[in-house]
């Protein structure tokens, strides 16, 4: 009876694909990245308004867009930036959203996926944008460097890139630390550590990997979630680093279905919502064991992972939830889209008790 | 019932509180929104007012990630393979840093030697002092991390090195001679060419007086380029000091053979010359090595001991060698030929003394145009004990040889069963037929079949060596396989052996297509295998498939 209840708050049909949404920061705005059924791409702002969902920018753009971030821009800029179809990255002012304030040809094929850090006053260092895309590379860009990437991450000589369908920013806390996580589709997970230009740690989880997270992105990395397909997401507890063992690390199952998304709350980074191929929106709740490291026989250290508690699970939709998002400024604020060309301000009650 | 009406009055009041809390949440989200909508405004407001005053100057606390590094983006997977290289960048990035520093720390830079003449009289312990005085400095002030390190990637290895090569000779100017070994043995690790890097590394080394380590480093310079001069005087001071005076010497030798006034060879020739006075009484007069060797003598002569060139070969023998040897020698002396003659009949002569031992077989050295045209044959190696031995039995090679025409059995058993099996009618020399062994692969099968093929019997005894699990993983041409098929049908191969060979053949890879461009008769040659195969059991079924196969393609 104490536990959370999930609810759907407003509900706006839309007559095109959405395939991303995101909470505009400080502020009651959503914006929402999809494809017409014609191909192009659209991006549209919807405001809260007395529980209803207010359009206030519709644009269109030459190729659909696929993911969107605002992670590397300031609180007072809030410049959104996406990828496209096309292997397009752009950046555009949601003041005067008609044309793109930063464009670059990032990928040769479709940037499944984006992330940013630097920004929003969260995380430390230069603002900066990761883009994954189908044609195997995972490319870091500064917003201040026009035209070519910072860094750009390639398969090593002689293997053949995968298609990379997730990227997350964490470990910055620092100006200097940085690290980069890419999710492939054969189940690779990649951690690049972007201050010694190496990569720290690789794992496979046998699934492709749709969504990866850090719990939070501005702190010495704590927790990642990876969540899968085949209804599977995976916890890796970053703190203890065992050279044979490697993280600890923790795997749950839900929704049936492939996982899509699986997203930190903001306010509380051991409450999560994963998002799944059947329509369902799942919270769960990461609890640590007593000790988050034990010593070996040999006097090396390893991780513990805790336990992981299912707290509520709602069907919202027939189709899948594609993408997730908590709202930064309120507690159990929420906006998902579906593939059934909905998106869903979702509510998520008492919190602050679990 | 009592408990179920419990029951639902829970749930009743869970609803409510949820309701409420529901209520409460709405109510506060209402709140939120107007309160968002200020702060959304504010911001905007904010951030256009900062686009009009100064667009683009945000947060350039953190510099661009490239700006810093100041290259090419990096490929990060690419380089987990070269982590080395990448520390050894940052290495080399920090050390430039330094540098750079040092640089600007010191305005009054003095002048260092630039020669290797100059090095003399340059005093390292003074430059050492002074450096490491420096060094403490800096230890002092560790260079600031808010200026960003500078770093040019020179464009491949072989300028980077040549870029660590003058870094290392900043360092040795400086003294500090482990450091520039450390420049210097990265500069080799990736330009393994340059005879300068080496070169350099080893007077570092002579400095610090690890002479065996300079020795080799001269060593590997001289091989990359034979006719760098400082090579040689430094292996020369190098080895003067391990105690080789002699090879210490010929370098000097050849230094002053390539550069005739080279004062700093005839310096360590001099130093040679009182340790070597000092060492023995025998006199070296360099000087009269040192004519010889300008007038273009090899290093040979200079090797013999200076008195035989010099003087009377045959008192100089007669001093140095045993009495008889100088009587023969003065004997010969008595013929009156030249001096040059004489040397060379004190070789001859030793030589003739030596007995050419009949079990040692002598090279033969002949000019070009002398040699045999013929070409080279196979000479069949037997093992044939000892000298008695072979001078007691005699030599049944050529016999063999010749009788390997004949083509009889029974002669080749009268020599003692040496010869294994009868020669065949070939012009092979070797009676013994060619017997590979078991292959390993398809393609080896393959090479070594051809060599058998016209040899029925030895391609018999070579499929019986084979296990029918090798033919599973073969992949033959039509040809080959119609002479393996040819073979098994012999009655030299038993049925059953036959059978299994060629239910292996029967999985191995192109079999199938191989029988469908069969004519008519090698078809024929698989069926009388297949008949043969039949009589087997247990490969009955399998054979009528086979044969069935055979006769629709």
């Amino acid at each position: 009876m104490e536990k959370p209840q999930i609810l759907v708050y407003a509900e706006k049909s839309l007559n095109y694909s959405a395939f991303d949404v995101k909470w505009v920061p400080k502020s009651a705005k959503a914006v929402v990245l999809g494809s017409h059924p014609r191909g192009t791409g659209i991006l549209q702002v919807y405001e809260l308004n007395d529980g209803k969902l207010e359009l206030l920018h519709d644009v269109e753009r030459s190729k659909a867009l696929k993911c969107g971030t605002f992670g590397a821009s300031t609180l007072e800029e809030r410049h959104l930036c996406a990828g496209d179809f096309d292997g397009k990255m752009e950046i555009t002012d949601l003041q005067s959203p008609s044309m793109p304030i930063y464009s670059v040809k990032a990928h040769s094929q479709i940037v499944n996926a984006i992330a940013g850090v630097g920004g929003l006053n969260i995380g430390m260092g230069a603002p900066e944008i990761a883009t994954g895309s189908r044609d195997g590379l995972v490319k870091v860009w500064d917003p201040r460097q026009k035209d070519r990437p910072v860094i750009t991450i390639e398969p090593r000589e002689g293997e053949q890139g995968r298609d990379c369908w997730s990227v997350a920013f964490g470990d910055a806390h620092t100006a200097e630390e940085r690290t980069l996580c890419a999710g492939f589709d054969n189940g690779d997970i990649k951690m690049f550590d972007l201050r010694t230009m190496a990569v720290r740690w690789e794992t496979n989880l046998q699934n492709g990997v749709c969504s990866i997270e850090f719990d939070r992105k501005d702190i010495e990395m704590n927790k990642l979630l990876a969540t899968t397909l085949e209804s599977k997401f995976h916890i890796f507890d970053l703190r203890t680093f065992h050279p044979e063992k490697g993280f600890a690390h923790l795997s749950d199952q839900g929704h049936k279905s492939t996982v899509w998304c699986g997203r930190h709350l903001p306010q509380n980074r051991e409450i999560f919502a994963t998002t799944g191929g059947n329509g369902s929106v799942m919270l769960w709740k990461y609890s640590y064991p007593e000790s988050r490291v034990k010593k070996l026989s040999d006097g090396s250290e390893v991780g513990v992972a805790g336990k992981l508690v299912p707290l509520q699970n709602a069907t919202l939709a027939t189709q899948p939830i594609t993408s997730f998002c908590w709202s930064p400024d309120k507690m159990g604020l929420s906006v998902c889209s579906g593939l059934d060309q909905a998106i869903r301000v979702v509510i998520v009650t008492k919190l602050n008790v679990v | 019932m009592d408990s179920g009406g419990q029951s639902s009055l829970l749930l009743q009041k869970s609803i409510k509180d949820n309701t409420e809390e529901l209520h409460d949440f709405l109510a506060d989200l209402k709140n939120w929104e107007r309160e968002m909508k200020e702060m959304d405004q504010r911001l905007a407001s904010q951030s256009s007012s900062k686009d009009k005053g100064s667009s683009g100057e945000g947060p350039i606390a953190h510099p661009v990630r490239s700006r810093s590094h100041q290259g090419p983006a990096k490929s990060i997977l690419k380089q987990t393979e070269n982590n080395k290289q990448v520390e050894d960048n940052k290495q080399m990035e920090s050390n430039k840093q330094m540098l750079t520093s040092n640089n600007n720390n010191k305005k009054k830079a003095k002048r260092l030697p630039c020669d290797y003449a100059a090095w003399d009289k340059f005093d390292v312990d003074k430059a050492l002092e002074s450096s490491s005085s420096e060094e403490e400095v800096e230890h002092k002030q560790p260079s600031s991390k808010a200026t960003p390190p500078i770093r040019v990637p020179p464009a491949n290895k072989k300028e980077r090195a040549t870029a660590l090569k003058e870094e290392g000779n900043k360092l040795y100017s400086k003294g500090r001679l482990e450091d520039a070994v450390a420049k210097y043995t990265q500069g080799m690790a990736l330009d393994p060419t340059n005879p300068l890097l080496p070169a350099n590394r080893a007077m570092a080394y002579i400095k610090l007086k690890k002479y065996t380590a300079a020795e080799a480093d001269c060593n590997r310079c001289l091989k990359l380029d034979c006719d760098y001069i400082k090579g040689y005087l430094r292996r020369a001071t190098a080895r003067l000091n391990l105690g080789k005076e002699e090879l210490a010497r010929r370098d000097c030798l050849k230094v002053l053979e390539m550069e005739p006034g080279n004062k700093e060879a005839k310096r360590e020739l001099e130093k040679l010359r009182g340790i070597s006075s000092s060492q023995e009484e025998n006199r070296t007069n360099t000087e009269e090595v040192l004519k010889n060797s300008r007038l273009g003598k090899e290093e040979k002569i200079v090797q013999n001991p200076p008195e035989v060139v010099r003087e009377g070969v045959a008192v100089a023998i007669g001093k140095g060698n045993e009495q008889s040897e100088g009587l023969q020698v003065t004997s010969h002396k008595r013929k009156g030929n030249g001096k040059k003659m004489k040397i060379v009949e004190v070789n001859s002569s030793q030589e003739d003394k030596v007995p050419p031992k009949a079990n040692q077989i002598l090279p033969i050295v002949k000019p070009p145009h002398v040699r045999s045209k013929k070409p080279l044959r196979r000479i069949p190696v037997k093992d044939i004990g000892t000298w008695e031995d072979m001078n007691k039995r005699p030599v049944v090679e050529a016999k063999v040889a010749e009788s390997s025409g004949v083509g009889d059995g029974q002669q080749d058993k009268d020599k003692g069963g040496k010869v294994a099996s009868p020669p065949k009618t070939s012009v092979l020399v070797s009676s013994k037929p060619f017997m590979p062994s078991v292959p390993k692969t398809s393609h080896q099968f393959s090479q070594d079949w051809h060599r058998l093929s016209n040899q029925a019997e030895a391609a018999c005894e070579y499929i019986k060596m084979i296990p029918p699990a090798f033919f599973r993983t073969v992949d033959l041409e039509t040809s080959t396989l119609v002479e393996v098929a040819e073979i098994l049908a012999r009655e030299g191969v038993s049925p059953s052996l036959a059978a299994e060979h060629l239910s292996a053949l029967s999985v191995s890879h192109g079999f199938s297509i191989n029988l469908m461009f069969l004519e008519a008769d090698q078809k024929q040659v698989f069926l009388n295998l297949t008949s043969k195969c039949q009589q087997v059991e247990g490969h009955r079924t399998k054979m009528e498939e086979l044969k069935a196969a055979i006769q629709s393609s």
